[in-house]
């Protein structure tokens, strides 16, 4: 009896594994197009409106979800303290602040941080180039991320499955 | 001053710590002056002070504590809420105006494409000029503005520095209030360059009175016709009027019945007449009142004020 619900306990606990790898894949895809929104967001602002950005920021706060929405309203308050932080630094922490269940690489994260190094110059011309050209790199990791998580999705279920049986047979 | 931290906040940490420790009433302070390398510059109450690093003023240079060019890149900034791109056209003009009504002057390197100006570069000199509140200053100036229970065409004239903003928000406010003697009426004001009321998220900071519409970031020309068509004022008010689309726009808005005042440069009735486009407006009389200002003993002072046939109504006295 105690070894079959071992047994159980094991092969439920690969099963969650292989899941949790599929939810973290399926949370990058998420994730990018939350920031690919945010993106559109801070190009309309500045284009059409010429919008400060800490305004921007709570703006486009209240219309994505969480965790960004806390991580732009963070930025705001922190730039509203003018404490000797440049943009870059303020934007910077804010994306090392972000929790870890998003599922974003750590490329993810360094090119959505370089972008905070590329935001406020006078040029708004400049500035809405450089958004267009992160939203086509966005969207190319968002096609490479929707696909690897068709490819791997089954695997990581069946993994799972199958190595918590696996496991199971060897101790047995 | 009120929110002289929140006004602080526009400078460098070590230029805030500095300033937050300056021992002047900053009610009088009229301009500050950051210049890369160079020491830090107050204007007080008419007269250029250097300021020690301990906040105190001082007459001699050697003791002025310097501004850093670092200190003047955090400034620029902070002035522009990390956003410079948001006040580029009030750069390529060459200042721009923050919340409160302050404004800061740029000057750096320029940058032009085919002999126009297309930004500044290396922003390296800064004028913050700060607004002042000051209210009951137009109330000597008031009573001879009104004729026939009307507010009359006006124009306020004087030199840079001498209080015109100052003197035409006074005379907004009390217009739309309404005075003991002058029932209120509906103002629309075209605050160009955010100076008159000091807007924020389009709510003015300064007092303009309670029957006042505001068109912020507003170009003065287009913006009185649209007041007209939207708003239906009785007056309205503008600061600095001076090119050929301005003087268009007020002889329509003097043709719709709604009563102007405006401000514009100069230091004399004469240096009006000599100015091509506003020679044509005191000739054909369409202001019926002129107030000249001056700062010779103080700020705002009102040097005199003439009807439309150049009759003097006030002369030499002070009022603010």
């Amino acid at each position: 009896m105690l070894r079959l619900l071992g047994a159980g306990a094991v092969i439920t606990a690969g099963t969650a594994i292989g899941f949790s790898m599929e939810r973290e894949l399926a949370n990058r895809v998420k994730s990018l197009r939350e920031i690919e929104h945010i993106t559109d967001i801070l190009k309309a602002e500045i284009r059409y409106a010429g919008t400060p950005l800490q305004e921007v920021f709570r703006g486009t706060a209240e219309r994505v979800e969480a965790p960004f929405s806390d991580m732009l309203r963070e930025a705001a308050d922190e730039m509203e303290l003018r404490n000797g932080k440049t943009l870059g630094k303020i934007w910077g922490d804010c994306i090392l602040r972000l929790p870890g269940d998003t599922g974003l690489t750590q490329a993810d994260k360094r090119e959505f941080s370089h972008l905070g190094e590329r935001l406020g110059y006078l040029d708004g011309q400049m500035q809405i180039r450089t958004l267009e050209r992160y939203k086509e790199e966005l969207e190319r990791e968002q096609k490479e991320a929707e696909a690897d998580y068709r490819q791997k999705v089954r695997v990581y279920r069946c993994l799972g499955f199958l190595g918590g049986v696996f496991l199971t047979l060897l101790l047995m | 001053m009120k929110d002289r931290e929140e006004f602080l906040k526009i400078f460098s940490l070590g230029l805030r710590t500095v300033l937050a420790r300056l021992n002047v009433d900053f009610d009088r302070l009229q301009e500050i002056r950051l210049r890369a390398g160079r020491p830090l510059l107050v204007t007080w109450d008419g007269r250029e002070y250097f300021v020690r690093k301990n906040g105190e003023i001082t007459s001699d240079r050697d003791e002025g504590c310097l501004v850093e060019r670092k200190d003047l890149l955090e400034t620029v900034e902070y002035m522009a809420d990390y956003s410079l791109y948001a006040y580029e056209d009030e750069i390529r003009q060459g200042f721009l105006t923050i919340q409160g009504g302050h404004r800061i002057g740029i000057a750096g390197k320029i940058i032009t494409e085919e002999n126009r100006i297309r930004g500044v570069k290396h922003i390296s000199f800064l004028n913050i000029r700060l607004s002042h509140e000051v209210k009951g200053c137009a109330d000597a100036v008031l009573p001879h503005l009104i004729g026939d229970d009307r507010i009359c065409h006006t124009l306020i004239i004087s030199p840079p520095r001498c209080g015109k903003t100052t003197m035409l928000r006074d005379i907004i406010r009390q217009v739309s209030n309404g005075t003991d003697y002058f029932a209120g009426s509906t103002v629309g004001v075209v605050d160009e360059r955010s100076e008159i009321g000091g807007s924020y998220l389009g709510i003015p900071q300064n007092d303009l009175g309670i029957r006042t519409d505001v068109l912020d970031c507003c170009p003065k020309a287009e913006g009185m016709m649209m007041l007209i068509r939207s708003m239906s004022p009785s007056v309205i008010a503008v600061d600095e009027i001076g090119d050929y689309t301005d003087i268009r726009a007020i002889e329509s808005v003097i043709h719709c019945g709604c009563k102007l005042i405006a401000t514009v440069h100069g230091s004399s009735m004469e240096d009006i007449k000599r100015k091509p486009l506003l020679q044509k407006l005191v000739l054909d009389r369409v202001f019926e009142r002129y107030v000249v200002l001056h700062n010779r003993e103080q700020v705002g002072q009102v040097k005199a004020i003439f009807d439309d046939r150049g009759t003097v109504l006030y002369s030499e006295q002070e009022t603010c």
